[in-house]
């Protein structure tokens, strides 16, 4: 697939403050791309260069063949774009935003409407948007992100604030976008939510990407593939890091986690020293390691 | 308990203190108000009621009369020629005119001595205390004369183009001013910053529509809600108080989009120079609330020191509405006020390109 997105070289400073470090990275049409990092690491600035929010200070960014995306209104007809804490008018009732919105665009407000039908949202047109729940209120700029079927949709941070099923719908959603050959950006603090949309995940800290792969690929490069959890009562300390197939042993407060190579290796010896110390130990299991320990593991601490 | 208490406390006053807004309503605003009328209704020094007086009989007894009356507590005397001293009244440069005409000495021999006292019924209630000052300066001057008859003081309201001149004619162009200024601040400015801080105009910036249509929308927006107001207040005017603008209603109309155009262009920079909510409202207050009360919206400000007189003068309002009165109370031609003109266009265009340099639709070192 062609790149649709071209960041070269980019550098971004608020005063002293470098958000963005000389980064450069590509994205190929019809793919997700997961930007994922810790709060001040870079990706709100990101996204809204791509955008055309923001002006690089040094470097380029080409999207979709305009190489010039900042107020070009060509390009603004091409995507689609979904703003972190972006409100819209308190005092105007959903169906208006949504027929004011189809106008900027030129496309029948019909679209608009069935897709927030999709979300079963269609008793809310009459609704004002101040009276909107977190969550519906996220939903009616989803709408709005996609009902003039962009080419490209820039979603920051689109799963806050929504519930669970909510959640689960907002990633079926993207992905029958993606289906339909559409690109998409996304910036999330929900790590499980990059794993399970993205096709890659870019991690950012301090203004640079210091991971980009798919989810697989990234856990296969960075930590073991299996991940044993012992729980135990709290205050118990186990020392586990000279079983076999082991690389890095972490404590919490009544779980110890075992990263391993070889989990059957590790489990033989582990289930015969633990039957010793039967009366300390609750529980046990064998997970596949994922891409939240993949970050956690770079970034340090959990996000 | 107490500790807790006391620390409690401690942090509602922190807090108050950490919001500018409440800092500007609690500290600043009540001193503004001390300072402001201070100006206008006297500080340290007393209190002074300006009077004119035309002596046309120059007799012994009118100058003995005039003499009483600068001796009289608050009164200030200023003397000229009668045409003068009509117009400052017009104007509210003084209280009243007092009129001794000829044949003043006569009168005073017998029964009939009065002394008229004209006043400017636009004044509204500041004739209240030019009455009660003027019977307090009469009763004195009646003690005096005890072996004539007394004095007795007549008022009479000025006419300018055959009508009585009332206080509310004079009212509703100071309340049309007081829209054009609240649609600035409370329409476009406010707004305009909340659209930014909460991302609207950010989200406005990613749409394909031109930006500068949207921003016109906001500005068409309140320049019809201005023009509402004013049509609403005329209108008013017209069918509950009988009146009716002197002036022609073309000059009036150009006059009141030259005027909307100029507060909008301050709501615009207001706007632009404001990063926050709390900061437009902030700045909006401290354009707003001098120039209510010290641009004649609804008092005149000749009591105030003429160093502030001037500064006042800075501002468009009081052009505003003096070119405003001038068309509907005196049916006053347009072309007479060119220099007020140009005021309003200077305070047209140096916000506009304030506006122009400092916009941004993104905020913070963004597009």
């Amino acid at each position: 697939m062609p790149n649709i997105i071209e960041i070269k070289n980019v550098t971004k400073k608020y005063g002293e403050v470098v958000a963005i470090d000389n980064l450069s990275l590509t994205v190929e049409a019809g793919e997700i791309l997961g930007i994922l990092g810790q709060n001040g690491a870079g990706k709100t600035t990101l996204i809204e260069m791509m955008e055309g929010l923001r002006r690089p200070d040094i470097g380029t960014i080409t999207v979709a063949g305009f190489p010039h995306i900042l107020n070009n209104r060509d390009y603004y007809k091409k995507i689609g774009v979904q703003l972190q804490n972006g409100s819209l008018q308190d005092e105007l009732k959903v169906g208006e935003v949504l027929q004011l919105f189809a106008l900027f665009h030129n496309v029948p407000v019909n679209r608009a409407l069935a897709l927030l039908e999709r979300f079963h949202l269609s008793d809310k047109q009459n609704t004002m948007y101040q009276n909107l729940s977190a969550g519906q209120a996220r939903i009616v700029q989803l709408v709005l992100t996609f009902f003039h079927e962009p080419n490209i949709a820039f979603l920051d941070e689109p799963s806050a604030g929504l519930d669970p099923l909510a959640r689960r719908e907002l990633w079926d959603f993207v992905r029958q976008h993606k289906a339909q050959g559409q690109t998409v950006i996304l910036t999330t603090h929900y790590v499980e939510e990059a794993e399970e949309m993205c096709d890659r995940v870019a991690i950012l800290d301090k203004g640079q990407v210091v991971r980009l792969g798919s989810p697989r690929q990234l856990i296969a490069e960075s930590v073991t593939p299996h991940k044993i959890a012992v729980y135990h009562q709290s205050g118990v300390r186990f020392d586990l890091n000279t079983l076999p197939g082991i690389s890095r042993q972490e404590e919490k407060d009544a779980a110890t986690f075992l990263y391993t190579d070889n989990y059957l290796a590790t489990l033989k010896h582990l289930t015969t020293l633990l039957e010793k110390r039967s009366e300390e130990v609750s529980g046990l299991t064998v997970q596949k390691t994922r891409l939240e320990d993949v970050y956690i593991k770079l970034l340090g601490k959990q996000d | 308990m107490l500790k807790a208490f006391l620390y409690s406390v401690v942090l509602e006053l922190k807090m108050y203190l950490r919001i500018p807004m409440v800092l500007f309503w609690i500290v600043f605003f009540p001193l503004l108000q001390l300072f402001l009328f201070g100006a206008l209704f006297g500080g340290n020094a007393l209190f002074e009621m300006k009077i004119a007086v035309v002596d046309e009989d120059n007799t012994a007894a009118s100058q003995e009369l005039l003499a009483d009356l600068r001796k009289a507590p608050v009164i200030k005397v200023y003397t000229g020629k009668r045409t003068e001293l009509q117009e400052k009244l017009r104007r509210q440069e003084v209280y009243g005119l007092v009129v001794l005409a000829q044949g003043f000495a006569a009168t005073l021999a017998q029964s009939k001595a009065e002394l008229t006292v004209w006043y400017n019924p636009a004044q509204g209630p500041r004739n209240d205390i030019l009455f009660a000052v003027l019977q307090e300066a009469v009763r004195l001057v009646n003690q005096k004369l005890s072996a004539r008859p007394p004095l007795v003081l007549v008022t009479q309201p000025i006419i300018a183009n055959g009508k009585t001149m009332s206080y509310v004619a004079h009212l509703v162009p100071g309340l049309i001013g007081f829209c054009l200024l609240s649609v600035a601040i409370f329409s476009i400015a406010i707004p305009i910053t909340a659209a930014r801080e909460k991302n609207y105009l950010k989200r406005i910036w990613v749409s394909p529509i031109p930006k500068s249509l949207y921003l016109m929308s906001f500005l068409v927006a309140g320049w019809l809600i201005a023009l509402m107001q004013s049509a609403l207040l005329l209108a008013t005017g017209f069918f509950v108080y009988d009146i009716c603008p002197l002036g022609s209603w073309w000059a009036l109309l150009l006059w009141l989009n030259l005027g909307i155009m100029a507060f909008m262009a301050i709501g615009v920079c207001v706007a632009s120079l404001s990063a926050t909510t709390v900061t437009a409202n902030i700045l909006g207050s401290m354009i707003f609330f001098p120039m209510i009360f010290l641009s004649e919206v609804y008092f005149p400000i000749a009591n105030l020191p003429y160093i502030l007189q001037n500064i006042v003068h800075c501002f468009p309002l009081i052009h505003f509405l003096q070119v405003f009165r001038s068309i509907t109370l005196e049916g006053s031609p347009l072309t007479q006020y060119t220099t007020q003109m140009l005021i309003l266009l200077v305070w047209t265009v140096v916000p506009a390109l304030i506006a122009i340099r400092f916009f941004t639709w993104t905020g913070k070192n963004g597009g």
